[in-house]
């Protein structure tokens, strides 16, 4: 991490397992978290981000760098984009809370159309094995969602 | 006996540690991961916690997300998938019953399989599904709802509405934003589609999507017998109506139904009868943008818009002859023509941009003198035409035009140089000039001296696409090169943008690496201008489009 702080001006971000990160402001204030929080001023020297691990804010500050830089085309930053969310779902998750709590709405949004696009035309089944969500439906409740909306679960990829 | 007692109490035995390994594996993770105080009655209720939670959640982490980024994600679903989520648990349930906000889209492509595959939705319902796989996503839409056979229809139908109508019936949120009804449906499901509209308006729809479209192909006449009358009554009724878009129904305005929040008025295949469309215009108290594209109008069109009205489209609309547009309010106005069609501007102060897809030759030199004379405060003109030769030599002049967009489909050979010359002429205020130029096959040069010289000093900025690095275009380039005095920036993009079937996409005309240098050198070479070249290669310019 670059440590002057003679042109740009720099702002260090305390991670929840103490990790110092110096990165420069326009960088940073992308988050609005952030940037309220530099606003407000109650932030003199170290801001401190307890709800974001050093290994999530590495990535995170990798997206907003990518980011601010303007002359990035349109294209080239949906690739990156792209790119970026071609992770483990427990990264993601992790990134969508990060994202959720320092307030970035693109980063957000693109996390949740990965999520979103795992679960496109895919059985139930296969989503809950997939995110290991507990079905605490009975049989019989279930069955009866099921009976109501039958079209629906036609024709759904194969697992 | 003792064989017996041996191995139960190897199993005991190993069940024990069995589960002793278990709670120390489990323990050493968790301490690992709880920020661990070393006291250990402390540490034990940690573990039961832990213990407890993982019970229910496993490592569930989607379901543990905050309530807002759950919505957030199944708002990005399909109403099918939406509706297989609320199957998954308790928690997912509520969420998808509680959706709020939602844009509900029953398309038949969406429907019954794969969102964007409709081969899929073809085999399912028994339909020939050999597409060719390279076309576009709209193609296979429309060819889906075209190729049902008459025998399979009905059966598809009355599932599709069935499908809907249950859906409806177990919706739980408060809201729609959006409803989008996809399929076609003619006038013998009226009851039905009635009672979704009127759904959809109780929840305060804002914008309302009705595509009952069957075939293009099919005579036009016969096809409107049977279509979907859409009640006025009923849409009048909604309060919070702000975007309507139709396709093949009819609609017969009541002077006594208001609709008195819509903006947004989209009309297609849509036939309509003398008196119907202006009839329209009185109860849209609002209206802001008017579509009519591909409709059955009656011979003249008199826009006498509400004040409100900013934007007018006019597209293909077979029968008409004659528009006459009086809004104090209009802006924009877009107009697509094959045939002799007069437009007469009676009081439209603030009309500024102006586009036009003609396809009659000699149309332009019509225009380009009506736009003198009743638009002068015209600043940006698109045009769309075959007839670029008949852009008039002076003295006809467009004065406040600034911005402007010429699209051409066929070769003008060496021409294209004096049309630029006469461009520069028509248009002395011109800051921003953008060409998509035909192929051209003409190689041979031609002094650019031979055409005179016509010094433009406001010209800023100029896109020349669709550039082949033919003579005829290269000269183009030289020619305005030197004319125009003041110009910042010279783009050359080999892409052609717009065929003239729209979904085709940009189309690029192949240079080789040679062919690059070539162009970039010689335009360099010109040491007549100061303005920064720039010679695209690889990559379409993605912001543009039609």
């Amino acid at each position: 991490m670059a440590t002057t702080t003679t042109e740009t001006k720099m702002l260090t971000l305390c991670t929840s397992d103490k990790q110092q990160f110096q990165i420069e402001e326009t960088i940073a204030l992308q988050a609005v978290t952030i940037r309220n929080m530099v606003e407000d001023e109650c932030a003199s020297n170290v801001i401190p981000l307890p709800n974001v691990n050093s290994k999530i804010m590495i990535q995170i500050i990798e997206y907003l760098k990518k980011h601010v830089d303007s002359s990035v085309s349109k294209e080239d930053m949906e690739k990156f984009d792209s790119a970026f969310v071609e992770k483990k779902l427990s990264e993601i998750f992790d990134i969508i809370l990060a994202a959720n709590y320092l307030n970035i709405k693109n980063l957000l949004d693109i996390c949740c159309q990965r999520v979103a696009d795992v679960m496109k035309n895919k059985s139930p089944e296969w989503v809950r094995r997939t995110f290991n969500i507990v079905n605490d439906f009975t049989a019989e409740e279930e069955a009866k969602i099921r009976k109501e909306h039958e079209w629906a679960f036609e024709g759904v990829d194969e697992d | 006996m003792i064989l017996e007692l041996c191995i139960l109490a190897f199993y005991a035995t190993y069940g024990f540690w069995g589960r002793s390994l278990e709670y120390l594996r489990r323990s050493k993770e968790i301490y690992g991961k709880v920020n661990y105080n070393k006291e250990d009655c402390l540490f034990r209720k940690r573990i039961e916690e832990y213990c407890l939670m993982n019970k229910y959640n496993g490592n569930d982490r989607i379901s543990r997300l905050p309530d807002d980024i759950l919505y957030s994600i199944i708002s990005l679903l399909e109403v099918r998938d939406v509706v297989k989520a609320s199957v998954l648990s308790r928690r997912w349930r509520y969420i998808c019953a509680s959706l709020s906000n939602t844009n509900i889209e029953f398309d038949l492509c969406k429907m019954f399989g794969r969102s964007n595959n409709c081969n899929d939705v073809g085999a399912r319902l028994g339909l020939p599904g050999s597409y060719n796989k390279n076309i576009t996503k709209e193609w296979l839409t429309l060819n889906a709802r075209r190729h049902i056979e008459p025998h399979l229809c009905p059966i598809v139908k009355h599932k599709f509405a069935q499908t809907v109508h249950q859906f409806i019936k177990l919706y739980l949120a408060p809201q729609i934003r959006s409803f989008k009804v996809a399929f076609c449906f003619e006038r013998k499901f009226t009851n039905a589609v009635n009672r979704w509209i009127s759904f959809a308006i109780r929840m305060g729809v804002e914008r309302l999507d009705l595509n009952f479209v069957c075939s293009f192909h099919t005579k036009y006449r016969n096809m409107y017998d049977g279509l979907y009358t859409l009640s006025c009554q009923l849409l009048s009724e909604a309060s919070n109506l702000k975007h309507l878009r139709v396709y093949s129904c009819m609609l017969k305005p009541d002077i006594c139904c208001r609709f008195n929040t819509l903006l947004t008025l989209d009309l297609n295949y849509v036939p309509l009868t003398q008196g119907d469309l202006e009839n329209l215009l009185v109860v849209c108290l609002k209206l802001e943008t008017l579509m009519v594209k591909q409709c059955n109008l009656p011979v003249k069109f008199c826009i006498f818009g509400p004040p409100s009205l900013q934007k007018v489209v006019v597209n293909c609309c077979r029968g008409l002859k004659e528009i006459e547009l009086s809004a104090i309010n209009l802006s924009t106005f877009e107009l697509t023509d094959f045939g002799t069609i007069k437009i007469s501007f009676s009081n439209v102060p603030k009309l500024n941009k102006v586009f036009l897809w003609l396809g009659r030759r000699d149309w332009i030199l019509y225009m380009f003198k009506k736009f003198a004379k009743d638009l002068p405060q015209l600043t940006t003109l698109l045009i769309k035409t075959e007839g670029v030769k008949h852009i008039p030599a002076s003295p006809i002049k467009l004065s406040n035009v600034m911005q402007l967009e010429l699209l051409t489909y066929f070769d003008t050979g060496n021409d294209l140089v004096k049309i630029m010359a006469r461009l520069l002429h028509a248009f002395p205020l011109l800051r921003k000039l953008t060409v998509q130029i035909a192929q051209s096959l003409h190689y041979e040069q031609k002094s650019v001296e031979e055409i005179g010289q016509c010094v433009h000093t406001h010209l800023k900025e100029v896109e020349l696409s669709g550039f082949s690095g033919a003579w005829s275009h290269m000269d183009c380039a030289i020619y305005l090169l030197r004319n125009a005095v003041a110009l910042n920036q010279m783009v050359i993009d080999p892409w052609y943008y717009t065929g003239l079937d729209l979904s085709l996409g940009p189309y690029r005309h192949r240079w080789s690496g040679g062919a690059w240098k070539n162009i970039y050198y010689q335009l360099l070479g010109n040491y007549y201008s100061n303005a920064n070249v720039v010679v695209r290669y690889n990559q379409p310019d993605p912001t543009r489009r039609l």
